[in-house]
């Protein structure tokens, strides 16, 4: 502890001391295989000064587990959540993670990205990592042999996927079997493109209703897309995968999916090599895309080397951090300003994360899952429902409110 | 030393006999048993402390409308999954050992046809299977594209009333040669003098078959019946990983062992009442709704022996 508190306090005087004080090492628990060369660049040429980051990559079935065990017995001094208050809220209450240090200025962050380290109150415990997109993702080489320029408004889409299908050209491909999928990417594009960002944040914190006709007309659109048969035969039917086949066969042109299904390593590619993947916001009232933060650098609030895990969660705050981190990692860091990006694929999402993205995110709002059922199980469950064709976008979003109101959410008193 | 009596020497080989077995049944399955009951009585996320909540956890299960119609749902898609399965095993099963039983030529092979999903892991024949379903798969490509009989594809598991006895063909089709082989030496043991015995007297192959040899397939069958129930009752392999812990479209796959699983982990990301409490709870609810029915079948078929 005295050479930290020496150290700290010449590191502002003399800059050469500090680096001939005795580096520390502390250790980082992760399930990310793809930031292990990052994290070995940072240790290697000392870039958080005097502090060496032991990473230590855990397979992400057995994360949880091997995480909650070692941690029972001191664990790591630092170590990667998953997004959101839910998986957050255990560790808290065991008193395992705590608020973070408020000399962290998260500042220069996208905000959008945040809450993946908030808990359920709104204090930040962590520092968010990686940016995912969801939009709409399509098959450029379909639209062009199709003649279809980019749909900037609902009514362009609605005669592009006309087209399309009169090409014989399924517009829409659709995973409805995947729960996660439908909750996860298809409710949240679709709000992120109609509902505006005031809205969108009232149905979060209660003010709005889902029976709010801009919601009900993100069910209304899906179902629309459906009955006028611009999606595939049996939507519930197909998975994840087969929606993901379909457009890069060329079979179907849109699907509403994350930006990482065009990332290097993406199945996709497997099937047609030069597949070339365009994005766009569903083009309603909002027209913005989805983004979010994946999860957080979280500290263990009982580690011994507490200044120098402040250090290194500082340092992931910086535009040298982000730059480096789209360069390794080849994902898109949440930093918020401008920062270089070679990869023109990554600097494409950069673009539509940094100007164009929705500012709420009800799937991750505690307000909104923090009770059973939970609004990410209502809508898996009512879109599925949806797509089978037993329930009215009006019925649904009736339905989604009484479930809500059932566990006395914050809007539950509002939306009667 | 005194000469032990006969009776003593065997009750000590019993004993002896009898010690491993209960041990290892004792170490992994009755005292995992008791645990699960002293779980019941918790709330628990898995980290952390637990809260004793003593009969909560089944007060929920019984009255908690979220709860317990979800465990009515599971309950009763398991019965039918049940009987769809064990009705096209006994009666495929016995079918193809009947025909496997009558000499028929290339036999061996048939056999060996049969038995090959066996030995596959269920991880592989689910995705194998699903394979042949998918609206681009095997089986819709022949009927849509190559014969021309359907117009459009059949979503069999994006079908709610499809899914789950597809899901329950999966299961047959993968077990069935599980059956044949039980049925097959059961039929192999019928003793051929009773049959020569019924060929003089007369009788009909049918009624051969009806008096002779049914009789000795009824152990078979027992035991078939009870296996099939312990396992489709408690694991769910097939729904969890074809259709996820939401065992969709709609829960229409929704089994107990689903239900178990989404309680305990969590069924999305956004699940925050994870509560493995009330999974042992439904897991000890599951075992005394199946415990008597197999009591009942096994010690039937001990007493017929």
């Amino acid at each position: 502890m005295t050479a930290t508190t020496g150290k700290l306090v010449l590191a502002g005087l003399m800059a050469s001391f500090a680096v001939e004080a005795a580096a520390q090492e502390i250790t980082l628990y992760s399930w990310r295989e793809q930031e292990i060369p990052l994290w070995e660049h940072i240790s290697e040429n000392n870039l958080v000064d005097g502090v060496t980051i032991n990473f230590v990559r855990i397979p992400a079935d057995n994360y949880d587990t091997k995480l909650r065990i070692d941690l029972q017995d001191g664990g790591p001094d630092m170590f990667q959540g998953r997004a959101g208050a839910a998986w957050l809220k255990s560790f808290v209450e065991a008193g395992i993670v705590a608020p973070l240090d408020p000399s962290i200025d998260l500042s220069a962050l996208a905000p959008a990205t945040l809450t993946a380290g908030q808990g359920a109150d709104g204090t930040q415990y962590g520092v968010p990592f990686a940016v995912q997109m969801e939009s709409i993702l399509y098959n450029k080489g379909v639209f062009e042999a199709n003649g279809i320029e980019e749909p900037k408004t609902l009514d362009e889409l609605n005669a592009a996927a006309e087209k399309l299908k009169a090409a014989g050209v399924t517009p829409f491909s659709f995973g409805g079997r995947s729960g996660w999928w439908l909750n996860q990417v298809v409710g949240e594009v679709m709000t992120a493109g109609l509902v505006d960002d005031a809205t969108a944040q009232g149905l979060i914190d209660g003010s709005v209703c889902f029976t709010d006709p801009a919601f009900v007309q993100t069910l209304a659109t899906v179902k629309g897309w459906m009955d006028a048969g611009y999606m595939n035969a049996a939507p519930l039917a197909d998975d994840y995968g087969a929606m993901r086949t379909a457009v890069a066969l060329g079979e179907a042109a849109m699907m509403i999916d994350g930006a990482w299904s065009s990332g290097p390593s993406s199945p996709m590619y497997e099937i047609d090599p030069n597949l070339e993947i365009g994005f766009m916001p569903v083009p309603g009232e909002n027209g913005k895309v989805y983004a979010f933060g994946d999860g957080s650098y979280l500290a263990n609030a009982n580690t011994e080397h507490a200044e120098a895990v402040n250090k290194v969660l500082a340092f992931t705050t910086t535009k040298e951090f982000a730059e480096l981190f789209a360069a390794k990692v080849g994902e898109l860091p949440v930093y918020g300003g401008d920062y270089a990006i070679e990869d023109p694929r990554l600097a494409e999402i950069a673009g539509l994360v940094a100007n164009n993205s929705a500012a709420a995110t009800p799937f991750f709002a505690y307000a909104l899952n923090s009770g059973e059922p939970s609004y990410g199980q209502l809508v898996a469950d009512g879109y599925q429902e949806l797509l089978n064709g037993s329930i009215t976008p009006e019925d649904l979003a009736a339905k989604i409110q009484a479930g809500l109101n059932s566990w006395g959410y914050a809007g539950a008193a509002n939306c009667q | 030393m005194a000469k032990m009596s006969y009776n003593r020497k065997a009750n000590l080989q019993r004993i002896a006999l009898l010690t491993p077995g209960v041990l290892l049944f004792g170490i992994f399955n009755f005292l995992p048993l008791v645990a699960l009951l002293g779980l019941s009585l918790v709330d628990w996320p898995g980290v952390g402390s637990a809260d004793f909540v003593g009969l909560e956890n089944f007060r929920k299960l019984a009255l908690e409308p979220y709860y317990r119609d979800q465990f009515v749902n599971a309950l009763v898609q398991n019965i039918w999954m049940f009987v769809l399965i064990i009705g096209s095993m006994l009666l495929l099963g016995s079918l193809l050992a009947l025909l496997l039983s009558f000499g028929t030529n290339g036999r061996g092979a048939y056999r060996a046809i049969y038995f090959l999903p066996y030995p596959l892991a269920g991880a592989a024949v689910a995705f194998l299977l699903d394979l042949m379903v998918q609206p681009r798969g095997a089986i819709n490509t022949f009927f849509v594209k190559t014969l021309g009989w359907w117009d459009a594809p059949i979503g069999f598991l994006g079908d709610t009333d499809l899914a789950l006895p597809t899901l329950a063909m999966f299961y047959a089709w993968h077990r069935m040669s599980f059956a044949i082989v039980l049925i097959l030496s059961a039929i192999v043991g019928v003793r051929v003098i009773l049959l020569e015995a019924a060929m003089l007297d007369g009788a009909s192959r049918w009624r051969m078959l009806k008096a002779v040899v049914f009789p000795v397939l009824a152990p078979a069958f027992v035991l078939i019946t009870v296996i099939v129930m312990v396992d489709v009752f408690n694991n769910a392999d097939y729904t969890l990983l074809l259709m996820g812990p939401e065992a969709g479209p709609l829960r229409s796959t929704d089994v107990l062992g689903t239900f178990l699983f989404r309680t305990s982990f969590g069924g999305s990301a956004t699940s925050v009442n994870v509560n493995f409490g009330m999974a042992a709870a439904i897991g000890l609810v599951t075992a005394i709704l199946i415990l008597p029915a197999a009591l009942f079948l096994a010690l039937k078929n001990l007493r017929k022996d």
